[in-house]
């Protein structure tokens, strides 16, 4: 309660400089992506797939289904129609990927704990104001990625491997689980398959017989293999944390990795435009692909909801020239790319600041690193702290594109008492000059700098993981939920 | 040493184990130490990562997921 009293008085009385909500702000005339609009239509949330077929972008929504919204003017988009499936629960219909073939759209749900079942939904998209619901296919398979071939719908389905159905009949025709990991979404080319195969990488299938498809090699690209777009002789992985991998397919060899701060889990390449698409978590980013195996970075946009959320960008598609299409958890966006532009890019690492506990006399201080992602000189004048006995030592420097610099920001206070303060770092950054970022410290409960409290963990088999015993290491708690 | 700690039932678990290939001990939080965070209420509870060095202190802790810090993080400590 306290902490959300503290967050309504920031908001309220200070909006020019409070970090609260972060909208994209209009973009400065030299600035590469400039974002055109937010929809702003019936709710939704947990944006997952997109794709976009001509003025039509279609995304599947985790709790509300299938949406179809009118993009034939990207700066006001509008919704056609949405269709939760008959499978699964009412409460919350699921969509997790999508597939357009002509007038079909494929999606699919693989199932866990709030909506069990797993299934392929085929909606009829010729009126894409009145969806339709054609057939289903529910299956103790594990649906993921999907996409389509002439007459076959290939799936990746985890341990269940890669799958080829007729799309017509949704009729199996061939099955393949031998030389595949983990596979989590599928892009085809001509008789092979590129399969985003999960921590194995990237797994090359023969599909010259979709009823004998055969593993061929598996390129390791670090990281979790979580979708790919393929572009002449390049294979674009989204790696997770591991950021983008490219892969030459004429020897099926690694050509580079080019890490993100987030967790990159989509990728979409261009329709009109030299350039590749990456959510990458908390932001998409925008590679210029001129030379197809070499991706340069253009810059970033953020996608957040709250400075202290992160916004889940998992979705991105792009639409025809250059436009493409990403979100967060509960917003679509829709984007333009000027190739013809450059700037310079601010990006600070952490998002938010959680200084160590500090009594009253003695000071807590943490690294901010800034870094320049875009493509001009980064100048940044200066900083301002926001909070009672805090601190920012940042001197006016200037960064060249891809350079990194760091600075502190301290805690001093005299007395014990919490913090709930920000910062404000000024730069020539086209649509952040005053990029700000949430600092706090001295809160209630365990933060940093507090010992883990002395407690045992079980696992699945009753094993024992007490904290005590595990010092000496570091650990890391994972909290996570499946659904 | 990274333990997944989970709050669903275990078949649930188990399946997503089998889903997503993860080879680390996954356990569950009975001392609900994840709601001993400092985070305010209205932060989902999913995913938190809490790493501690190796004398037991945390060093980070985080709502939702940035990689880039949470690997500055465990890199400072190793």
């Amino acid at each position: 309660m306290r902490w959300l009293i503290a967050v309504l008085v920031v908001s309220s009385g200070c909006k020019s400089s409070a970090c609260g909500l972060q909208v994209s702000k209009k973009a400065a005339k030299s600035d590469p992506i400039e974002h055109l609009s937010n929809y702003a239509g019936p709710s939704f949330s947990e944006l997952m797939d997109i794709e976009v077929d001509g003025d039509v972008v279609w995304f599947c929504s985790g709790v509300i289904g299938l949406n179809a919204y009118d993009a034939s003017n990207p700066n006001k988009m509008t919704i056609l129609d949405r269709i939760s499936f008959s499978a699964g629960d009412d409460f919350y219909p699921r969509c997790q990927h999508l597939a357009v073939a002509g007038n079909k759209v494929y999606a699919t749900n693989r199932g866990d704990t709030i909506q069990p079942d797993s299934f392929i939904a085929v909606i009829d998209a010729s009126n894409p104001g009145k969806l339709v619901e054609l057939d289903t296919l529910v299956s103790e398979d594990n649906y993921e990625g999907i996409t389509t071939a002439g007459d076959l719908l290939y799936v990746a389905a985890h341990e269940d491997g890669l799958i080829a159905l007729n799309r017509h009949t949704l009729k199996e025709v061939g099955r393949l689980k031998e030389g595949l990991t983990n596979p989590w979404q599928v892009r085809i080319d001509g008789d092979r398959a590129y399969v985003a195969d999960g921590d194995a990488g990237l797994t090359v299938v023969d599909i010259s017989d979709p009823a004998a498809m055969v593993a061929m090699t598996t390129v390791e690209t670090g990281g979790t293999a979580k979708d790919l777009e393929l572009w002449g002789e390049a294979v674009y992985v989204a790696v997770g944390s591991a950021g983008l991998a490219v892969v030459d397919t004429a020897n099926h060899t690694l050509v580079t990795v080019r890490d993100t701060p987030g967790s990159a889990l989509g990728v979409a390449r261009g329709k009109g435009v030299d350039a590749v698409y990456v959510s990458d978590w908390n932001d998409v980013r925008v590679y210029d692909v001129s030379e197809r195996l070499d991706p340069v970075l253009v810059g970033h946009e953020p996608v957040l909801l709250h400075a202290d959320l992160d916004s889940r960008t998992l979705g991105i598609g792009a639409g025809p020239g250059d436009v493409f299409y990403s979100g967060n958890w509960t917003a679509l966006g829709s984007y333009r790319y000027h190739s013809d532009r450059s700037a310079p890019d601010l990006d600070l690492s952490p998002g938010q600041v959680f200084l160590s506990r500090t009594d009253g006399g003695e000071s807590t201080r943490a690294l901010v690193t800034v870094t320049n992602s875009g493509g001009e000189n980064l100048a940044i004048s200066g900083a301002n702290a926001h909070g009672h006995d805090l601190a920012v030592e940042l001197q006016s420097t200037t960064l060249k594109p891809g350079k990194s610099s760091t600075f502190a920001v301290t805690f001093s206070p005299e007395r014990s008492r919490p913090l709930e303060g920000w910062i404000n770092v000024h730069s020539n950054d086209a649509d952040e000059p005053n990029k700000c970022i949430p600092v706090l410290a001295n809160q209630d409960g365990l933060g940093v700098g507090d010992k883990i409290l002395d407690a045992t963990f079980f696992d699945l088999e009753g094993e024992p993981y007490n904290t005590r015993d595990l010092e000496g290491k570091v650990v890391l708690l994972a909290y996570f939920a499946t659904f | 040493m990274v333990l997944g700690v989970a709050s669903e039932g275990t078949d649930t678990i188990y399946e997503f184990i089998e889903q997503t290939g993860i080879t680390f001990p996954v356990v569950f939080d009975e001392n609900r130490i994840r709601t001993s965070t400092n985070f305010p209420s209205y932060i989902s509870p999913f995913p938190r990562q809490i790493a501690t060095d190796r004398k037991g202190k945390i060093i980070y802790v985080a709502s939702e997921h940035s990689a880039g810090d949470l690997e500055a993080a465990l890199l400072g400590a190793l």
